[in-house]
Parts: C-alpha cells; structure tokens; sequence
C-alpha cells in the first residue's frame, strides 16, 4: 500500500505554491501600509462611523487623483488600517468606531 | 466513474483547497489574525482561533494524501466545510451585529453570497465523496 497518494502530493504542492503567490501582506499593528478613504459616514442611529471607498485599492494617487482639501473636513481624504475594512451586502465600507455595538447596521447612512 | 468523482477528483478539490487555505493563513499570519480580529466572535476565541483553524485544515488535507487515514480526513473536511457554510449562512442572515470582510488569498475577493455558493458546492461534493467513496481504495 502507497503511504501517500502522489497526485495528491502534487496537488498539495500546487496548493501551496498558489498560496504563496497570492499571500496577503501582513499587516500587523504598527506595520501595516495605511490605505486612504474617501469619505466619511455615520449611521443613522449616530451609533457607527463608516469609511467608504479604498481610494488607495484604486490606484488614486495624492496631488495626482485627489487632494485633502482642510483636515477633518467631510472632503478630506485620510489614512487608516486596511485589515479593519469590511464588506457589507451593499459593498466596502470602513469600520474605525464601534461607538455603541447594538444592532447590524444597514441602509442610508448620513454623511457627516 | 462515480467512485472516480468520489475518490479521486473530490478528495483532489479537498487537498487543493485546504492547502491554499491553510497555507494563506500561515504565510500571512499577521494580516490573517487581523482578519479574524474582525470576525464577530469572542475576542477570547481569536487567538487559540487563529492557530486551531489552519491547523485543522492542514491536518485535513494531510489525512486525504495518506490512504488509511483519507476517510477521516474526508469526514474532517465535512465537518470544517458544514461549520464554515453555517458561519457565512449566519452572516448573511444578520445573526451577528456586524459583517466582516472575508478571509484571505483569492477568496477575499468573493461576496459573502458567492461565498456560501462556492461552500455549499463543496459541501456536497465532500458528502457525494462520503456517500459514494470506497473506503480504502488506493490509486
């Protein structure tokens, strides 16, 4: 009797290999690459904060595709974790605040 | 033909996808622990979490390269792709009180719908391999 099945070695490689290639930089505290979001936005409920749009995923380059207007403006690109991003049935959103967990939120958010 | 599909094909499908999963999460362990800092669970879980699940899938698809040990490995598999089906099932249904991004490698860029599909497609292919398997047949 065969210890291991060779195709199926082979195929464990092919696995791993695949894995390598397509391994997620790691972003632990301190080290990760901040991504950029274009806008904010608050819940209804003024419970969660939402950051959408990755504009760092997207290429968009600062001078070039965008500028930051004033800080802290509802305009104004800023930097963040990307291992806090999130996807929710309508798309990406970014959560930095749980400001009180109650309920999943969904629908309109305002913008702030 | 059908024990073709059950004991070779499927349990190849198995080996591939828990290599590439567990492997994902071990060469980008960091990012992978941060992914599942996201998930809705308890935050004591996470980190015996985030050694258990590769762990797991990688016993896994050792146990299908081994013949004695394939069947285990088969109901292994079944077990992690009913509790991971359930998992996405629960998400989607809103039972927890936010949605995470999903996990690593090419499957980040699925939906959580795409990603129940592909679940429940494997799901029955790992209980079709239970079903009609011959245990102990080697090739």
């Amino acid at each position: 009797m065969k210890k291991v099945t060779l195709h199926l070695l082979l195929i464990a490689l092919i696995g791993t290999g695949a894995a390598w290639v397509n391994k997620s930089p790691n972003t632990g505290k301190g080290k990760f690459v901040a991504h950029r979001y274009s806008y904010k936005s608050k819940s209804l409920d003024g419970t969660k904060y939402y950051w959408t749009y990755d504009i760092t995923s997207l290429g968009w380059m600062e001078g070039t595709n965008y500028d930051c207007l004033t800080p802290n403006s509802a305009t104004c690109t800023f930097a963040a974790d990307p291992s806090d991003n999130m996807v929710d049935a309508n798309g990406n959103y970014f959560l930095l605040t749980d400001i009180l967990s109650t309920s999943f939120e969904s629908g309109t958010f305002t913008l702030d | 033909m059908r024990n073709a599909l059950a004991s070779r094909l499927i349990p190849a499908l198995l080996v591939l996808l828990f290599t590439y999963t567990g492997f994902s999460k071990v060469f980008a362990f960091e990012s992978y622990q941060g992914t599942l800092m996201n998930q809705p669970l308890p935050h004591a879980l996470i980190r015996p979490l985030s050694y258990i699940l590769p762990a797991a899938e990688l016993l896994t698809a050792l146990g299908l390269l081994i013949p004695k040990t394939s069947h285990l490995a088969l109901r292994s598999s079944f077990i992690l792709l009913t509790i991971f089906t359930l998992y996405i099932g629960s998400i989607l249904l809103h039972f927890f009180p936010k949605t995470p991004c999903s996990c690593g490698g090419i499957f980040r860029s699925l939906t959580w719908a795409q990603h129940l599909w592909l679940n429940l497609m494997l799901w029955s292919l790992n209980l079709y391999a239970l079903l009609y398997r011959k245990p102990f047949l080697h090739m």
